[in-house]
């Protein structure tokens, strides 16, 4: 015999049910026994019970794990949706702040300053990118379009400022602890910012001319803030490659040892590249700034003066 | 949402408030389906009237009286009809009774009797409720509310206090006993 036609056999047993006289004595009987307890005044359902009997009714629903995970889901979606729109927003977006905020948020969450440091570049990059698509917007007013690049020049300024205040710190740590490490950032540092300061340079060269002497005051405050983190990653290198130099006399033992693992010769090779890197990068820097504006040359060293320097510290890394 | 469902808890909201109409409807609903429950786990009429009776009285004094919010009006009372059956059999325990014979002579009750000669299947139900008669009283209740009541598995575990595994072992189980019977009443 199937299941199926026990539970049918079962179910016919639903026809069992009390007297129908009995139901109604009993009713009355009933209604009699709780009556010294009934209240005399009428009851009146009001708003707040039918607020308690929807949390009773839903409360256990939103316990189940089915809409924990839906509701989990949601969070995640909705969150991933606005960072996604945030990530593509431009001042002046609604978003744009967010975009900030999260900005930020990945520099505080991020351990070790040199990574700090990177994101930072990462972020004026990114600024570079934005002050281009301002410029290139047609759908805004002239206001907003200021407003817009005041913003995000702002931005960009206050990210490399970052990066020079972060530069400072890893200055003030020990730096022999992991000395080729941050002599390569200090390199790939220099070279970034003046990328940076150039790109923001060559991008205004877009605008109109009213639009230029506007902005002027800003872009060259920003400008030379790019500068300035740009000269403090030199004299971080500068700072490094005495001490590699000073370490390197009164520990001339070791470094052979290092030498013959090969590692460190590998890394002194990729430092000269990106030394040489650096030199074109700060001769074409240098310029840009002599293009731009006058002041801000002052705080750097002459070009040429600046090239041997670099070549000179290829030069003694190398031996 | 069930509309049944927002019906009980407003119910409970209004008995909560001695509301008599409440409790009427209370009764209207549950009657029948508290009075199967008991008369399944007792021998008369009789009895299962009275004790239904009672449950209803009981679940009164409860609601009006606890501080605890109630979760669910059907759970608390099969849950009361329960305790009573239990108290009703404590105090029987004394006299000497054998449920069996007692639920052979229900089964040709006259007043049952005029029942049954209303359907087809009159011999086919006597012989079901035999078999029900004859059953573990924790497999006889999950047949009654699975299958003649027909509460999900999450309210008769609740009911039984037990987890909804263990109410889907037992059904499976209870199952085969009906089964089992029906096969040895046919030979």
């Amino acid at each position: 015999m199937k299941n199926k036609e026990i539970i049918v056999k079962i179910q016919k047993l639903k026809k069992i049910s009390p007297r129908s006289k009995w139901i109604t004595l009993n009713r009355a009987f009933l209604l009699r026994e709780i009556k010294p307890d009934i209240s005399l005044e009428p009851v009146v359902i009001s708003w707040k019970d039918y607020g308690q009997v929807a949390i009773r009714l839903f409360s256990p629903r939103l316990l189940e794990p089915a809409v924990v995970m839906l509701l989990i889901l949601g969070v995640f979606l909705s969150s991933s949706l606005i960072v996604n729109a945030a990530f593509y927003s431009l001042p002046g977006d609604p978003l744009y702040r967010v975009k900030i905020a999260l900005e930020k948020t990945q520099v505080a969450i991020t351990p070790g300053d040199e990574n700090k440091v990177e994101l930072k570049i990462e972020f004026a990059k990114k600024r570079v990118e934005e002050f281009d698509k301002i410029v290139n917007q047609t759908n805004v007013s002239p206001e907003q379009k200021k407003k817009n690049i005041n913003t995000v020049v702002e931005e960009f300024k206050r990210n490399v400022v970052a990066v020079k205040d972060h530069i400072g710190k890893i200055q003030g740590q020990a730096p022999a602890v992991e000395k080729e490490k941050t002599l390569k950032m200090a390199i790939s540092i220099s070279s970034q910012t003046d990328e940076l300061a150039q790109a923001l340079d060559e991008k205004a060269e877009s605008l109109s001319e009213v639009e230029k002497t506007e902005i002027k005051a800003v872009m060259a405050e920003a400008v030379a803030s790019a500068q300035e983190a740009s000269l403090s990653a030199q004299e971080f290198l500068e700072g490094a490659r005495s001490q590699v130099e000073a370490e390197g006399v009164v520990e001339g033992e070791s470094v052979e040892e290092v030498d013959q693992s090969g590692n460190s010769e590998a890394i002194i090779q990729e430092s000269a590249d990106s030394t040489s890197t650096v030199e074109i990068q700060v001769t074409t820097g240098s310029e840009s700034i002599t293009d731009s504006q006058g002041d801000s040359v002052e705080a750097l060293p002459p070009p040429n003066q600046e090239q041997d320097a670099a070549s000179e510290t290829t030069k003694d890394i190398i031996e | 949402m069930n509309t049944s469902k927002i019906q009980e808890k407003l119910l409970l909201s209004r008995l909560k408030k001695k509301d008599p109409e409440a409790f009427a409807q209370v009764y209207d609903l549950y009657v029948t389906p508290i009075y199967r429950f008991i008369y399944f786990k007792v021998s008369t009429h009789q009895d299962a009237e009275d004790l239904t009776s009672e449950v209803f009285l009981r679940m009164w004094h409860y609601v009006i009286e606890t501080e605890e919010s109630i979760q669910n009006l059907k759970a608390l009372l099969y849950k009361t009809a329960r305790n009573l059956v239990i108290d009703f059999y404590r105090r029987r325990a004394t006299r000497e009774f054998t449920m069996e014979d007692e639920a052979l002579m229900n089964v040709e009750d006259d007043r049952q009797q005029s029942l049954l000669s209303k359907i087809e299947t009159k011999a086919e139900m006597k012989n079901i409720e035999l078999v029900l008669r004859k059953m573990k009283d924790e497999y006889r209740e999950v047949i009654i509310l699975k299958f003649i009541e027909e509460l999900s598995i999450s309210e008769i575990a609740k009911i039984l206090d037990k987890s909804k595994g263990a109410v889907r072992v037992l059904l499976h189980r209870a199952l085969k006993v009906v089964r089992d019977l029906l096969q040895e009443n046919e030979k």
